[in-house]
Order: structure tokens, then sequence, then C-alpha cells
């Protein structure tokens, strides 16, 4: 098992899936808290359109993709602020026009969907050093982030109208969370494809919900659980030779369960 | 402390909310806002904390400008996995809490998960986040809706207690006409451009000029609509 840790590709998938797993973690938990479990997953479909438009365009797919995806992210604040659409209902509309976008450049220019499909389904073990340079930026904005503003997060995700009412801070709070989301989806892309990356969001924080006792514990629990799942997922899928988004997702998932077996053993 | 004078608010124009409000809160009165659904009460609470603006009219809220606003929003359908604690809260909102906590009673609740606790006690805790910056103005939206008789009466006697011995003036937006009588001071009741205002024994009568309709209320129990004449009037 070892013998594998001496590969560079590896470490570097390591070192970025522990980095991304902590930025997902930490985002996660408050989207969870404000049912806005798939909005990673709409932002995801829609840095999908970014991507094919990168490839298009002949610019880097990266940063295409983090332009259509904050714009994306915005443009589902603006639905739930202003038109007062239910959370998925924005969401939905948000992916379908991203995914329409995607289909609809693939179908114009033909000829890319081969580096396409590693968008879609992710490819941790190539990770460049320019990558987990662009990865290590967008985690340090998100750590500094809810570090800083840890405050007016959890009260944002306990009662954003108290928070309305008494800082005016909540539309600051959930524009900031919706850009800071955008980043993470288009790291995590990289590692566990667009159609997984609701689940290392989503996951990770949902098990750790489960068992905390505090919020802070949710916080630290959710970022062991989804470093745990990196870190599992990528020398399973180095070991025998399996796709590493779907194997990192799939332990993802027996974390929940075990989660969700301790909390009904220790009622 | 609260002085509106000829107010009006729309949301959409041709359509107000609130018009043409005129009344008088003291300093250190208990108030009692009541109305029926859709009447402005909520709306007129969002004036009063400054978060929207009146179209017409002059509304003045604690001239002092060192003065302070407290608000105690509707009980909550809390999500049951919010794993915050009671003092991560109001922490979040002043580390100076401890004092606040066990003015309330509420100290040995304070790592507990606050979806884990009672709607009672649950409203006792934002009670304590309101106070945690010395309000001289309460301001609450039905806090008890949902909460059960025990725990609203203990609720309307803590805040007898916060008007007494923090001199807190307390507006109090609420259905419980029966309950609250005993607590408040003063009853305003709105709908649109109707405004009555009187003691808490004459709540009947302003009720019956905001509905149009005679109401048995037997002031210090729930009230329920004289279902008689609605069984008439509907023929």
């Amino acid at each position: 098992m070892f013998e594998i840790l001496g590969y560079g590709f590896v470490i570097k998938a390591l070192i970025g899936g522990v980095l991304i797993g902590i930025a997902c973690s930490l985002i996660g938990i408050f989207l969870v808290l404000k049912r806005l479990s798939l909005f990673g997953d709409g932002l995801a479909h829609v840095a999908f359109g970014g991507v094919a438009l990168g490839f298009l365009l002949g610019i880097d797919p990266f940063i295409s993709a983090l332009a259509f995806t904050a714009i994306g992210a915005v443009s589902v604040q603006k639905l739930l602020d202003r038109a007062k659409l239910y959370g998925d209902a924005a969401t939905a509309i948000i992916l379908s026009v991203g995914m329409s976008l995607a289909v609809l450049i693939i179908g114009y220019v033909r000829g890319f969907n081969v580096n396409l499909f590693s968008f879609l389904f992710g490819s941790i073990l190539t990770l460049s050093n320019s990558d987990l340079i662009v990865i290590f930026g967008v985690v340090a904005i998100v750590c500094a982030y809810v570090a800083l503003n840890f405050r007016n997060l959890l009260l944002f995700a306990f009662n954003s109208e108290l928070l309305s009412l008494t800082s005016k801070k909540d539309s600051e709070v959930s524009f900031y969370l919706s850009i800071l989301t955008a980043m993470t989806v288009v790291i995590t892309m990289r590692a566990v494809g667009i159609l997984l990356v609701s689940a290392l969001i989503v996951m990770p924080a949902m098990s750790a919900l489960t068992i905390a006792r505090s919020f802070k514990q949710s916080l630290v629990f959710a970022m062991l659980f989804a470093v745990i799942s990196v870190i599992v997922g990528i020398i399973i899928s180095a070991m025998f030779d399996l796709p590493s988004g779907a194997t990192i997702v799939l332990t993802c998932f027996l974390i929940f369960v075990g989660a969700s077996i301790f909390k009904n053993g220790s009622k | 402390m609260i002085h509106i004078k000829n107010l009006s608010f729309s949301y959409v124009s041709d359509n107000p909310i609130l018009e043409n409000v005129s009344f008088d809160i003291e300093k250190g009165e208990f108030v009692a806002i009541l109305g029926p659904n859709g009447s402005g009460k909520t709306t007129l609470i969002k004036l009063l904390l400054g978060v929207i603006k009146p179209n017409t009219g002059t509304i003045e809220v604690c001239s002092d400008k060192t003065s302070k606003t407290g608000y105690i929003p509707q009980k909550q359908e809390l999500d049951r996995f919010f794993p915050g604690t009671v003092r991560e809260i109001l922490e979040a909102k002043s580390k100076d809490y401890l004092k606040t906590c066990e003015y309330l009673s509420i100290t040995d609740r304070l790592d507990t998960r606050f979806s884990m606790l009672s709607g009672g006690l649950q409203q006792r805790v934002m009670m304590a986040f309101s106070l945690l910056d010395n309000p001289d103005l309460l301001i609450l939206d039905e806090p008890t809706v949902g909460v059960d008789i025990r725990s609203m009466q203990e609720f309307y006697a803590l805040l007898v207690k916060l008007k007494i011995e923090k001199k807190i003036t307390i507006v109090l937006v609420t259905h419980d006409v029966g309950v609250i009588s005993r607590y408040v001071s003063k009853v305003i009741c709105i709908k649109g451009s109707m405004t009555c205002v009187g003691t808490p024994e004459e709540t009947p009568r302003l009720l019956a000029n905001l509905y149009g309709e005679h109401f048995d209320i037997h002031l210090h129990d729930q009230f329920e609509p004289n279902q008689e004449h609605k069984h008439q009037k509907r023929h």
C-alpha cells in the first residue's frame, strides 16, 4: 500500500484532495442548514457550461468555469431575494440553463469531448502544480472567511431574519457564501467531477450534523470526515485502478451510514 | 419612546398595508398590538426596527441616540439538525452573556443544543439573546405561537419582570388576546387604516370596531369569535 505513496501524482492528489475536502465540508455545513444542499450540484452544472465555453474560446477552462459559476451563484441569490423563488426551484433553473449552454457549445464545436469528460467524472490523480496552487488559494480564502465571520455565519444558519433585523448583514453573508460555494465547486469538480460535486459538499456535512453536539464540533467533524473520505478514496482508487471520484464519494457514503448507525445506537 | 404620526406604507403602490396610522407609546409601557392576519403588524415591526422606511408620515423610536432596541422573532421551526448550543448562539452576539443567563435561569442549559430545547425554553433563550445589549425597548413578534399555556404564562410573567426591574418598554404583537390582557397596560388594534387604542379591559370593544362584528372575549383566557354571530353572518 505504501508503494503508491512513492508516486508524485498520488502525493499531489492527496494534498489537493485534503484541501478540497476542507473547503467542501466548511461550505457544506451552511448549505445543508440553509436547505440548499443541491446548490453545489446546480453550480457544478453551471461550471460545466463555463468549462465548455473556455474550450470554445481557447481560454483556461478553470478561469471560465470560475467566472461562469460565480455569475450563476449570484443569479440564484437574486432569484431567491428578488423573485422570492424557493431555493430548489432557483437551483433547478440555474442548473438547467448551465447544462443547456454546455450541450449547445458541445454540439456547436465537436472535438474536445474527451477533455470535457475529465471534468464530468473528475481526475484528481492528474492534478498539476498550478492546479494545486489554485486549490490552495481557494481553500485559504474559504477558511479565512469562515474564521473571520464565524459569528455572522452561525447566526445566518440559525435565523437569517434575526441577523437581518439586528445587524442587516444577512445579504452580505448570503452573497459571500454564494461566491465561496462557486469557487469551491470549481476546484471540487477537478477531484470528483461535476456529477459528484454535491456529494462531497453534502455528505461529510450531513454526517457531522448527525452526531455533533455543537456548531464548532460539526465543522471539525465535517472536515475530518471529508479528509478521511478523500484519503481513503484516493488510496483505494490508486491501488485498484478505480475511478477516484466515485471511490471518494462512496467512502463519504459509508461514513454517513456509520454516523447514522452511531447516532441511532447512542439514543 | 415611540411616536408614530400619520404613517402610511405599501409594498406595492395603490395597495397600502398601513394607512394614516398614529399612536404613541411612552417609556416603561407594556403594550400589546393586536390585529387580524395581514393587518400590517409585522410590517409595523419592520418599520419600528428601521428595516423599511414609511412612504409618508413620521416614526420616532427611542429619540435618545444611546437607546437600543431588542427584538424577539416568532418561534421558528428550527431544523432539528442545527447543532448550535445555547452558549454558541449567545456568544455570537456578545461574550458577556452569563449575567443575562443567570437572570433568565438558563445557565444550566448553556451547553445544550438549541434545537433540543422545549418551545418555552427556546423563547427564553431568544429573550436572553435580545437582552444582551441592554435594550430600552423590546419588540416581540408573536413569541408564544406553538408554546404550551404554562410556558406562555411564564414567558409573559418574565416580560412583566423585565418591565418592572429593568424599566424596559415592551411592544408585543400577539393573537393571545385573553391571556395578555392581564399583563399589558395598553392595547393597540390595527387594521390597515384603522387604529384603536385603549386599555386591556376595552379590548372587546376595540376588536369589535376593527372586525365589525361582536366577539365573546373572556379576558384572562383564550378567545373565540362569537360562533353564533359568524353562523348568522354566513347566511
